[in-house]
């Protein structure tokens, strides 16, 4: 039966050097028969060891034996070191007496009552990662062995990723201990950074029993510096043909049944009943079996072919069984992995289903057959989102482009919501590149018209920035699509649009880099230009222009590139810019600190951002502004947020400064009249106020430029 | 006029065995350690030559094995062929002498990685030359003499289980170069 896991370096050589065991040569050649990757491990070192062992030989100097000769005849003799190989070193009294009390200790243990059983069942040991960390707190019960245990020792063996020990391999060390905390004992194990995967034993601190958590191997997976996840489970196959012997001749003999023309299926029935029983007699009795094996070995099949596809029925019907929720004639593995599944509480039918399918294709790399099932189970019931989304995953891994056009029309069909990253997914896949266009420039065409904010019960103001930000990802995804298909000015027009829609600096690099390739400099540094604008970035413009174009340009070129830049920069940002005519005047308010903010009076531009606590948008975009607003105030830009009510719990941070505008003066005087919004207050002989339809993240932008002179009352709508 | 004289053996005259040719060596007869001379030498001075991959050392272990052989003999017992016998104590030979080697003189001095313009052959020749001398020896042993791990142990004083694992990061290593080849 094929492994779950890759065999290590050391069985592929062991194997290809004819030194292992049988039971190891037989799982690892089914391994094999199922894995293309260690199929060409082994043929390469096959081929690398048969070539080792043909090299030919090289002859001797043709002087030597005259050299030979010559110095026999003088006398010459020569004491070559012994042949044979060394004695036996003798053997220890020490180590024979340890041996002897091994073997005692071995007959005690057998002849005594077990309770492996008892002790097996009621022993549980709960693993729970520490998230951010690699710490991993554990607890655990056994009433049957550690009821007097005040501590016990934890004891791991661990594997990194360029490890290729066993598991026997691997050295012991002591994790960590246990302390009695109620009916169990708790306590936490830091894993090695490295750790790949591993098994915990748990060990009374006399030594005197051991729980090795019934071979349960800890996968880890590392992300940054913490865990990202632990899966602790048995390897169910190795696990079958290692330890539930009942279980792997009960699954031998389902195979047999099932499948009756198959040759390796009786071999293995014959073979698993010789190591159970080693009674031959018992086979004998089995004459039947032994007819069937003879008959069907004359007419040899394919081994390979006919094993995998064994393995791939028995595992469908093994699906199928699961339907009648009977699993009481299924093998002890196959039990277990249901009983995983009840645990993580994918209890419906067509649930239990799906996960099988996922993991049985994983496990036979069988990707277009759980795609047909799927199919099936689609067809039954399509109302179901978890179909989709395996089927989705399933076709990808599959590499099958055509079905992953279907599953993902199948999403639209069942979330209207999501069709614009169901039309990206469709452009991006060769067989739907047309339609995935034409319904991304549908998005678009339609995202303009759409008024429905009001029904959605967003501000207009959000609902604007997020269609931009919608139809900024269309426009890049469209240009992707109009690329791949050729069409280079459709994509730069694509490209164009999303860096117009929104301040997109993906799309406006892009869009250069495109121009570039293509030899349009000037358009391809004007580009550039409108990213350097921002004074801040003026030395990054400077480095890219040198990069990007790999020549030199006068100052003159240069500045007038800059100067374009500028322009769209502007005009970008001014567009954003809306006049707003005060109806009241701006009144000095004071702040919770107690300090007056005398409107009238102030000399630099203030960012008024207008805040409610009732209001969800505005309490989502607190962490921005939040962030924001070292980069704002530092271009001279002041931030001051205006609520109705005070700041509260759920209010902003002390970091932004606040004001309590309770009568309501300054909200009527701007006009104020929904949340979040903000408003530009300009110095100058008179109070000139804009509304301002900028996201959060171009605020520092936006001070930028009035910072460097380029938005100003002057010239501003 | 001098007759020249014919010698009795020929190396390449396969009905003698080794057995007789050994049974005369032991007698001193200069004639049959010649014949096994010629059957065996290109044996003998290949092992040494991969195992210290200098051929000045590997003509030395070449010379020292013949010259000493008569006198070894004597510990031959008819057991086992002759030429594993042989090739044990040429590569008991080529290991001493590398352990009394200089730690300096490096095997790559001698044996620079060459290109791989002759097949697989060539390249795992080249690829042997650049192993660390502890992973090419178990290598050489194993996989072209076909030593067992066990005498490989024994020849290099470790345990089989170590030897078996430099045999396997010696593959690894091996595939490692031969695949950037």
């Amino acid at each position: 039966m094929r492994s779950f896991l890759h065999p290590t370096w050391a069985t592929h050589v062991a194997y290809a050097d004819r030194g292992a065991t049988r039971a190891a040569s037989r799982t690892y050649a089914e391994h094999l028969m199922a894995c293309t990757d260690c199929r060409a491990t082994h043929a390469a070192l096959k081929a690398m060891l048969s070539s080792a062992s043909a090299l030919p030989l090289t002859a001797p100097p043709p002087t030597a034996w005259s050299t030979i000769t010559a110095r026999l005849d003088a006398g010459d003799r020569v004491l070559l070191p012994a042949s044979h190989l060394p004695r036996t070193r003798p053997i220890p009294t020490a180590r024979v007496a340890a041996f002897v009390a091994a073997a005692a200790a071995i007959v005690i243990a057998l002849s005594w009552p077990s309770t492996r059983t008892i002790y097996a069942a009621r022993s549980e040991l709960r693993v729970t990662p520490r998230p951010g960390s690699r710490m991993v707190d554990l607890r655990y019960a056994n009433p049957m062995l550690c009821s007097g245990c005040s501590t016990l020792v934890v004891r791991a063996r661990w594997r990194g990723a360029d490890d290729e020990r066993s598991s026997d391999e691997m050295p012991v060390v002591s994790a960590g201990t246990l302390h009695r905390d109620g009916d169990a004992l708790v306590g936490s194990i830091r894993l090695p950074d490295d750790a790949l995967v591993g098994f915990v034993s748990l060990e009374s601190p006399d030594a005197g029993w051991t729980d090795n958590n019934d071979g349960r191997a800890w996968t880890v997976e590392t992300a940054d510096a913490g865990i990202r996840s632990l899966a602790v489970r048995r390897a169910i196959i190795r696990d079958l043909s290692d330890r539930d012997w009942e279980g792997a001749l009960k699954l031998n003999r389902a195979l047999a049944a099932a499948f009756p023309d198959s040759v390796t299926a009786w071999t293995d029935l014959v073979d698993r009943e010789r190591r159970l029983s080693h009674d031959t007699a018992s086979m004998a009795r089995d004459r039947a079996t032994l007819n069937r094996l003879d008959a069907l070995s004359r007419g040899r099949m394919d081994s390979t072919g006919e094993t995998a596809a064994r393995m791939f029925r028995l595992a469908w019907s093994v699906l199928d069984a699961t339907i009648t929720r009977d699993t009481t004639a299924l093998p002890q593995p196959m039990r277990y992995w249901l009983g995983e599944m009840h645990r993580s509480r994918m209890t419906s039918p067509l649930a239990m289903h799906v996960r099988l399918l996922v993991e049985l294709q994983a496990m036979y790399d069988r990707p277009h057959d759980a795609l047909t099932r799927l199919e099936q189970r689609w067809h039954e019931d399509s109302s179901e989102y978890l179909l989709v989304s395996e089927g989705i995953r399933t076709a990808r891994r599959g590499n099958d482009t055509l079905a992953a056009a279907r599953w993902w029309r199948r999403l639209s069909q069942l979330r209207p919501s999501a069709a614009r990253p169901v039309a990206t997914q469709l452009s991006q896949l060769a067989p739907s590149r047309t339609e995935g266009i034409a319904l991304l420039r549908r998005f678009i065409a339609d995202s303009g018209a759409a008024d429905n904010w009001r029904a959605l019960g967003v501000s207009h103001e959000e609902f604007r920035h997020e269609q931009r930000d919608r139809v900024a990802r269309a426009n890049m995804a469209l240009s992707s699509a109009l690329f791949a298909n050729g069409d280079s000015v459709g994509g730069e027009r694509a490209l164009a649009s999303a860096a117009a829609a929104s301040w997109n600096t993906a799309a406006l690099q892009t869009l250069s880099a495109r121009l570039l390739a293509r030899g349009d400099t000037l358009r391809a540094l004007q580009s550039l230009a409108i990213l350097s604008a921002d004074p801040s970035r003026t030395p990054a413009f400077m480095d890219t222009v040198r990069l990007k174009t790999k020549r030199t340009y006068s100052d003159a070129a240069v500045t007038r590139w800059r100067d374009s830049g500028t322009v769209l920069l502007r005009a970008h940002l001014l567009g954003q810019l809306q006049p707003v005519t005060l109806v009241g005047p701006l009144t000095t308010l004071r702040t919770e600190n107690g300090a007056d903010v005398a409107m009238a009076a102030r000399k630099d531009p203030v960012l008024i951002s207008f805040w409610s606590a009732g209001c969800a948008p505005s309490l989502e975009e607190l962490p921005d502004l939040a962030n924001a607003l070292p980069s704002v105030t530092s271009r001279g830009l002041s931030v001051v947020v205006v609520s109705r009510a005070k700041r509260g719990a759920t209010g902003p941070k002390e970091t932004l400064p606040f004001v309590v505008d309770a009568d309501g003066t300054l909200h009527r005087a701007v006009k104020q009249w929904m949340t979040p919004e903000r408003f530009l207050v300009m110095p100058g002989a008179s109070h000139r106020v804009w509304r301002v339809a900028l996201p959060v993240a171009e605020l520092p932008l936006l001070a930028a430029a009035i910072q460097a002179g380029l938005v100003s009352s002057a010239v501003m709508p | 006029m001098r007759e020249t004289r014919q010698p009795l053996y020929q190396g390449h005259d396969v009905s003698v065995s080794d057995a007789v040719l050994v049974a005369g060596a032991t007698r001193g007869d200069r004639d049959a350690l010649a014949a096994l001379y010629e059957r065996h030498a290109s044996a003998v001075y290949t092992l040494a030559l991969r195992l210290l991959g200098n051929p000045s050392d590997a003509e030395d272990v070449l010379q020292d094995v013949f010259l000493g052989l008569t006198h070894a003999l004597d510990r031959y017992s008819e057991q086992g062929a002759f030429a594993a016998w042989l090739l044990r104590i040429t590569a008991r030979s080529a290991l001493a002498r590398a352990r009394n080697r200089r730690p300096d003189e490096s095997l790559r001095a001698d044996h620079p990685q060459r290109p791989s313009d002759h097949g697989t052959r060539m390249d795992i020749d080249a690829a042997l030359a650049v192993l660390p001398n502890t992973l090419r020896t178990p290598f050489v042993l194993r996989a072209v003499e076909g030593f067992s791990h066990d005498e490989i142990a024994a020849l290099l004083d470790i345990s089989p289980a170590n030897a078996m694992q430099r045999y396997s990061r010696a593959c690894k290593q091996l595939r490692s170069l031969l695949d950037r080849v």
